[in-house]
């Protein structure tokens, strides 16, 4: 079995160091069967679809022509052949082509459909190709003057073309910048061709482009070596050669000049038809295209908040790659804006991220290639994202506005907003780390504006004069401190009379004391006993009463004690006044007095009297 | 009797005008807010002014004035008019923060030569109550005073004395107090000698003429204090003591 396995290996080696030695192996080699031709093209200008295949082919290409595409010529059938040795290794290439001519019959986007193709019973396809057909102002400008010229003055281009017989004739040789529209909003783009067509044989010297200042210009196409096509305009044929398609995006409002496209070439003029077969003069002539200006508008006013300038047609498309994450750990949040516009200068995006995510700057993509309406693809925004903190956040809608030239309105592309879970880390090392340090975060201001206005209980009033300072404020003062002087006053002065009646009847007391004694006396004398009492105690009553200014009426024993012994009289004093009218009373109302103790009983009042006088005060 | 008639009625009617008047005011103010939520602040700004042109004013009214302008981007008017908001009402903590937030956003950095610490604490300190206040406590604590000088004279009860000697001493204090913190609150409403900067940018001059020496430029917004006045030129003092001469037409009071 190993054997057989062996020999089986050993004339398969054989065979390939046979076929390396012999001849190239054909079927060794991929197969490419591809299609060329260009991106743009304007509206009656004449291209080339080229198809390739790299391997000789069982039938021809099958290929299927737009409906939209006029055959011009074609098809033109190559083969070509290369054989190299290299380190002793031979390799041969070998390439079949087929080249159609075809012109556009109408503006728009036409599809090459793929072709097909057998090579060694298996087939293969070319893949779909799309061209945008424009309509250049140029073009048309032309079409109109080759009327008018056709029209009028038929007579005299045949004069002037056989006058001229020796010069190069006026539009011989020209150049053209074309432009697909004149007015255009800023941002919007602008295709541009230039191109120079010529009836003679010409060998170019040197070309200059215009500037294109004010605007933002991509080349579509720009042939590396210069090819010779043929064109019919105001049905006569030139030779064209392209130097550039581009588009342009102007960057600022208002009218823009494009400058001249000039090129310097020699044109052959055929002089004589000598030995030799025709000989030509040469001639130095710089062609110059006309300045084209451009209206540039301004885009409306009514901006929505986050528009940065797209202009065009846009979608956009927002993605995480994980819903859920953990703590600290990256994820990334991709925002793809695709369309056609002036992409390739759009800006990154502003996102108001939650401010617990760390958020990097993000890393762009761009797949765009440049087409006739502007740039066509994709822009891709990556951010990678940590989020610092647990939690449920929300990465809020994406709004992109752009201006859609078409509708020429604002119109706002939305991608839906994310929520993302991020789960506590875990990473206990991590975890732990950052319980360790403890440290509180700084709460981070992301702004600072005025406040709100005032809205609720705002009251509006008349500026009122404030009391300060008037007479009436002063009046404040003034006033209560007069009413508590006069007060004052009245008041000192009712105490001072209060006072002096006072005076006066402590004066008077002993002296209506002794009135009422000497009384007292009389009565004894006449014999008249009750009475002699009575005048005896009046007099100590009354000499109390007034000396001490109480009202008679509130006097009897028991106040007259306490009120005494408040004034700090002596026990005796007090004892021995009440003793008097204690006695006075019972000997009013007793049958038998003594008449010595009568008498003595006058003696002791006068006494009481006269001390109380000197010692009491 | 027909005539006091006649009196009451004028009265009555002078009243009810004033009060279809603060009613007007109050549903201007209402008009005002929807503009300025709808972010039409011109439109409020016009709704505003009017009202102060009818003589209402209040620091609120200023201060959304103040918002207003500064939503439009005027931030000298919105210094202004929150300048005046803050002189009426310099309690509110969103007057304080919008003043401060509308000068950092001011052109001009200027240097503040810092108050003295007990010239500080004397400012906050008759701030603290409004101006009414003030002249009530003055007026209530003085009457007080008497009341307990009263006391103290005339009561033949000592302890009564005793408390009405106290009590006269401490309203007698608070009384004079609060007349000085009236006084100087009175001074500060009345005698507006604070004024801000309206033009974009106008230079301050040593002499009241346009031929004199230009000294510094100043933007919008700045606030000056004026010494004095002479010809249509105010001679002024900036807060880092620079002085100068001004047209009056370029700087509004506060």
């Amino acid at each position: 079995m190993k054997g057989y396995v062996y020999s089986l290996f050993r004339t398969f080696l054989y065979t390939c160091l046979v076929c390396m030695g012999s001849i190239v192996t054909v079927s060794a080699q991929k197969v490419n069967f591809t299609v060329e031709a260009p991106t743009v093209v304007e509206l009656g200008e004449v291209f080339r679809v080229v198809y390739r295949v790299n391997a000789s082919p069982e039938k021809g290409f099958e290929i299927f022509p737009a409906k939209d595409l006029e055959l011009v010529s074609g098809p033109q059938r190559g083969q070509s052949s290369s054989m190299s040795i290299v380190n002793g290794r031979t390799t041969t290439e070998y390439e079949l082509s087929e080249t159609y001519y075809y012109r556009a019959k109408q503006a728009g986007s036409v599809t090459i459909q793929p072709a097909k193709v057998q090579v060694d019973g298996r087939p293969y396809k070319t893949r779909a190709h799309e061209i945008q057909v424009v309509e250049s102002t140029a073009a048309k400008q032309q079409a109109q003057q080759q009327a008018q010229q056709n029209a009028a003055s038929n007579q005299t281009t045949k004069e002037q073309q056989a006058s001229s017989q020796n010069l190069v004739a006026h539009d011989d040789v020209f150049v053209r910048v074309a432009v697909n529209k004149t007015t255009a909003y800023v941002g919007e783009a602008i295709y541009v061709s230039l191109k120079l067509y010529t009836k003679q044989r010409i060998s170019l010297n040197n070309h200059s482009y215009p500037e294109f200042s004010g605007f933002y210009k991509q080349d579509i196409e720009a042939p590396q070596s210069l090819q010779y096509e043929r064109e019919v305009i105001q049905g006569q044929e030139y030779s064209s050669v392209l130097f550039k398609k581009m588009v342009v995006f102007p960057q600022r409002s208002g009218d823009i000049v494009i400058a001249p496209f000039e090129v310097d070439c020699n044109v052959m003029i055929p002089v004589s038809r000598g030995f030799w077969g025709l000989q030509y003069d040469q001639q130095r002539k710089v062609v110059a295209s006309k300045p084209i200006t451009i209206k540039v508008k301004p885009l409306p006013a009514n901006k929505p908040s986050n528009f940065e300038g797209a202009v065009g047609d846009f979608s956009v498309q927002c993605a995480t790659d994980a819903k859920e994450v953990s703590q600290n750990d990256a994820f990334t949040y991709r925002v793809t804006v695709r369309g056609t516009g002036n992409i390739s200068l759009l800006q990154a995006p502003s996102i108001s991220f939650p401010s617990d995510f760390e958020v990097y700057d993000p890393k762009v993509t761009r797949n765009v290639t440049p087409t006739a309406y502007g740039d066509k693809g994709s822009v891709t925004y990556e951010y990678i994202i940590i989020p610092r903190h647990e939690g449920n956040f929300t990465i809020p809608s994406f709004r992109f506005s752009y201006f859609n030239v078409k509708d020429k309105t604002y119109a706002t592309a939305v991608a839906p907003e994310i929520p993302i879970v991020v789960n506590r880390s875990h990473n206990q090392a991590a975890g732990s780390v950052a319980n360790f340090s403890n440290q509180k975060e700084e709460v981070r201001y992301l702004g600072n504006d005025i406040r709100y206005i005032k809205t609720s209980n705002v009251t509006v009033e008349r500026p009122q004069k404030s009391l300060f300072g008037t007479r009436a404020y002063y009046a404040w003062f003034i006033v209560p401190s007069m009413c508590a002087l006069l007060f004052i006053l009245l008041r000192r002065n009712q105490i001072k009379q209060n006072q002096d009646i006072a005076r006066v009847r402590t004066r008077r007391a002993n002296k209506e004391s002794r009135k009422r004694l000497k009384q007292a006396r009389i009565c004894l004398q006449n014999g008249e006993d009750a009475q002699y009492y009575d005048e005896i105690a009046q007099a100590l009553w009354g000499y109390i009463a007034d000396k001490y200014t109480i009202p008679l009426a509130e006097l009897n024993k028991d106040t007259i004690i306490d009120f005494l012994q408040q004034k700090n009289v002596q026990e005796t004093h007090i004892s021995e006044l009440i003793t008097i009218i204690e006695q006075c009373e019972l000997a009013r109302y007793s049958p038998n007095p003594h008449i010595e103790e009568k008498e003595k009983l006058y003696t002791r009042a006068s006494e009481c009297i006269r001390v109380f006088e000197q010692n009491v005060k | 009797m027909k005539q006091m008639k006649r009196i009451i009625t004028c009265v009555v009617f002078a009243y009810m005008l004033l009060a279809v008047n603060v009613l007007q005011a109050n549903e201007s103010l209402f008009y005002a807010e929807k503009l300025y939520e709808q972010q039409q602040y011109d439109s409020a700004l016009l709704v505003y002014t009017q009202l102060i042109d009818e003589g209402f004013e209040s620091a609120d009214l200023f201060y959304n004035i103040g918002n207003a302008y500064f939503k439009k981007g005027d931030i000298a008017h919105a210094i202004l008019f929150y300048e005046r908001a803050y002189l009426l009402n310099p309690k509110d903590a969103d007057i304080a923060h919008n003043l401060a937030y509308a000068h950092s956003q001011q052109v001009d950095k200027i240097d503040i030569i810092g108050q003295g610490f007990f010239k500080k604490i004397y400012t906050s300190f008759y701030r603290y109550f409004s101006l009414q206040t003030w002249v009530f406590l003055s007026v209530f604590c003085f009457i007080l005073f008497l009341t307990g000088l009263l006391v103290f004279l005339l009561s033949p009860v000592v302890t009564l004395k005793k408390v009405g000697f106290f009590v006269g001493v401490f309203c007698i204090g608070i009384s004079a107090i609060s007349y000085s913190s009236a006084s100087s609150r009175y001074s500060e409403l009345e005698n507006r000698e604070y004024a801000i900067l309206i033009e974009p940018a106008v230079s301050i001059r040593t002499e009241p003429s346009h031929s004199s020496k230009a000294l510094v430029v100043l933007h919008g917004g700045v606030k000056v204090f004026i010494l004095q006045e002479r010809n249509g030129w105010y001679s002024i003092r900036l807060q880092d003591g620079t002085q100068g001469w001004i047209e009056q037409k370029h700087v509004e009071i506060i």
